[in-house]
């Protein structure tokens, strides 16, 4: 079976690598980037990802902010995006951006494959 | 002098007016004669006056003859009865004090005349000379004392004053012009603490202390100058050397002639004024240079008072908002608020400490800490309301700074924390695999340390956003035994040491958020297993009280003592007992459930038996 492909945005590079070894132990296709605008667009056109997991805080934008782009555009309207942040109260304003679902870290690693497992089925 | 010597000279008094009653009127009308005979115009008048005087003395004789013999209560009787005389016949003021003048002459010509004293010794003659002396004064003074100052008419008002005079607390003093004290009544005794024997003839320099010792010159200048002296502040010295605050009045007293002849001094101590106004004084300095504005308002809600830091604090000076009421001075969403606490303090309710806004002259919003209490009156009735205000708007920048530092710190370290946690997970996940169970192990004790670590860092930032009312709440409907039963089943599964037993149903739906009501459940279970160490099991209870729904989690543990019972729910508080102290945690979790419920319309609290347990209360408003 082909592996599911997983794009993964934080500007935090060992909470990259926590996810890349997390989400490669489960079997999926992991890329990650700490650089949004061109890396992601470069990324995006590369690779199409099944999944988008987006931090809400990056150091120089709002994950939402590229939420709601990646929801704009016809190329990238239907990719699923979980999004994570440390603040729990985050939640409600990243759906209202277009994420269709929302994960407060630190997380338990059950509850990310869960969620992984239903946008990648 | 002894009383048996007293008794004598006035036997012998009375003797001779018995004898010559008829010589002495006789006497007083010749004498009277010559004394006002000068102006042939008040020749009617001199008839009449003789007529009068006649009365007078055949009067004083009768009660001498007939009074008991107690110098005091005859001359008090003699003096009220004659005052009283005077006015029923008609008499001016100045001739009864002509009369009186009169009287106290023919007495001693009568006395002369006869051998009274060569009998008497030389003490009993000074004794009996002053007697007669300060008998006719007093009764002159008084009688003056009636018709100058009070304008007495008619005998019923005279003997109210004559009684007034004597019953009064002030001290009322008669003085000749040499400033000697004539006449003294029990209201001077009450305050200089002299009697009428000690103080008659003297001058009046023996009640002036030291350090107003020019206020007898002054007095006998104004006497002199025939001026009148009101309410003179000033100190006099007692009998047992005490300084008093005084008050003091004094009027002229002159004859049929015009001529001065001496004063009516009235002294009233105001000691205790003097106290309670410089305690006044000194309240009011206080408010006027405190830093918190103070000002007031009366019954009709309009401003009455408005201190310096009233003008500083709001920018206006006290007759811009003084009669107004204080609507614009209050931030518009505060204006509610102030009306309703305003019936709470007119209902006798005190207020302290409420943090609100208000708005100053230039517009600007102030944050306020402010206390509210009733002003009431001398009978207790509430007159009006003061109102203090604090401008509290470094402390709300400095929580604000502490707040957001708590926000920025708490997110910092949730970062390296989320790694953490995942490197852990990954890593037992891989022993697991490599069938290394005894790492896998401590990888996942090292996840529960982690967790431990968020619960605190997420604690810190729960209750900075409680301060700042910004915890973040759902509101949707869930059922609250199923919530429950979810909470215990999850408690349940990393708590080896306790059962935890549930009993009883609600079947009620609560609207709000069911994360931070299982926030507050886990808390209390997780409080319930961790101060019941030797107990082995934890009783949750799940009940519908009259449309609520009630939880209660029961341990048995060590209890909470009486005094802390509310203080528990206090930010940072933690049981405070060398035993409690080994327990981790930073004392958050019931101020923060507290707020939770609060939120919910709801309410926690606590009954605790000390050695016995507790049992924490949750009572939820429900959807019906």
């Amino acid at each position: 079976m082909e592996q599911k492909k997983i794009l993964v945005v934080d500007d935090d590079e060992i909470i990259l690598e926590a996810f890349k070894l997390m989400l490669s132990d489960a079997g999926y296709d992991v890329t990650t980037i700490t650089k949004d605008g061109i890396a992601l667009q470069k990324s995006l056109k590369q690779k199409k990802p099944n999944l988008i997991i987006l931090d809400v805080l990056l150091s120089g934008a709002d994950g939402r902010m590229i939420a709601r782009k990646l929801r704009s555009r016809e190329q990238t309207r239907s990719i699923p995006i979980i999004m994570v942040s440390a603040h729990p109260d985050a939640k409600d304003s990243t759906l209202a951006a277009g994420a269709n679902d929302f994960l407060a870290k630190p997380f338990n690693i059950d509850d990310l494959l869960v969620l992984v497992e239903k946008y990648t089925y | 002098m002894p009383k048996h010597i007293q008794v004598r000279a006035f036997r012998e008094i009375r003797k001779q007016l018995i004898i010559h009653t008829e010589e002495i009127i006789t006497t007083a009308t010749e004498e009277h004669k010559k004394y006002l005979g000068v102006n042939k115009t008040r020749v009617g008048f001199v008839k009449k006056s003789e007529r009068n005087h006649v009365v007078i003395i055949k009067k004083i004789s009768h009660d001498l003859i007939h009074a008991p013999i107690e110098h005091a209560v005859v001359f008090r009787q003699l003096g009220e009865k004659i005052a009283a005389d005077s006015v029923k016949d008609g008499l001016t003021i100045e001739e009864a004090v002509d009369g009186i003048i009169f009287l106290k002459q023919a007495i001693w010509k009568v006395l002369k005349k006869t051998d009274v004293f060569t009998q008497l010794t030389l003490e009993e003659f000074y004794w009996l000379s002053q007697t007669i002396a300060t008998y006719c004064d007093i009764i002159a003074s008084k009688i003056t004392f009636t018709y100058h100052e009070l304008s007495i008419k008619t005998e019923e008002q005279l003997n109210q004053v004559v009684h007034m005079v004597e019953l009064s607390e002030d001290a009322i003093i008669s003085l000749d012009m040499k400033g000697r004290i004539t006449s003294w009544n029990t209201g001077a005794q009450h305050i200089y603490g002299y009697t009428k024997r000690e103080v008659v003839e003297k001058t009046l320099s023996m009640l002036i202390p030291e350090n107003k010792k020019n206020d007898f010159p002054m007095i006998i200048g104004q006497l002199k100058a025939g001026n009148r002296v009101d309410h003179y502040i000033t100190q006099r010295i007692t009998k047992d050397k005490k300084i008093i605050d005084v008050s003091i009045s004094f009027s002229p007293i002159r004859n049929s002639k015009g001529k001065l002849i001496g004063a009516s001094k009235i002294a009233r101590d105001i000691t205790e004024n003097i106290k309670i106004r410089n305690q006044l004084a000194h309240l009011a300095s206080l408010v006027a240079s405190s830093g918190d504005s103070i000002w007031s308002i009366d019954k009709e809600g309009k401003v009455v008072s408005w201190n310096k830091g009233a003008e500083i604090l709001y920018g206006y000076v006290g007759k811009e908002v003084i009669g107004k009421k204080p609507d614009f001075l209050i931030a518009p969403e505060h204006v509610s608020e102030f009306y309703k606490l305003k019936k709470k303090i007119f209902a006798g309710e005190t207020i302290e400490n409420y943090d609100s806004a208000r708005i100053r002259k230039n517009g600007a919003h102030v944050d306020v800490s402010v206390s509210m209490s009733p002003v009431r009156n001398n009978y207790g009735d509430i007159e009006g309301i003061s109102i203090v205000a604090r401008d509290i708007t470094e402390r709300k920048k400095l929580e604000q700074r502490k707040d957001d530092f708590i926000a920025l710190a708490s997110h910092e370290l949730k970062t390296p924390v989320t790694s953490l946690k995942m490197f852990a997970q990954v890593l037992a996940s891989r022993f697991k695999k490599e069938g290394d169970f005894a790492s896998a192990k401590y990888m996942e004790s090292m996840d529960t340390q982690i967790n431990k670590l968020t619960e605190i860092v997420n604690g810190l930032l729960d209750v900075s956003r409680v301060h700042q009312g910004k915890l973040m709440y759902k509101k949707e409907p869930f059922a609250i035994d199923e919530l429950v039963h979810q909470t215990i089943e999850s408690v349940q599964l990393v708590t080896n040491s306790h059962t935890l037993e549930v009993n009883g149903n609600s079947k009620r739906m609560v609207i709000g958020d069911k994360d931070r009501i299982e926030q507050v459940l886990t808390n209390l279970i997780n409080n319930a297993v961790k101060y019941s160490p030797k107990a082995n099991k934890v009783v949750i209870e799940l009940k519908n009280q009259n449309g609520n729904v009630l939880v209660s989690v029961t341990d048995f543990g060590m209890g909470i003592p009486k005094r802390d019972e509310t203080r528990i729910f206090d930010r940072f508080f933690q049981v405070d007992t060398p035993i409690v102290k080994t327990y981790p945690g930073l004392g958050l979790g019931l101020y923060i459930s507290k707020e939770i419920v609060a939120r919910h319309g709801g309410k926690l609290w606590v009954e605790s038996m000390e050695g016995k347990g507790s049992t924490f209360y949750i009572l939820l408003p429900t959807q019906n």
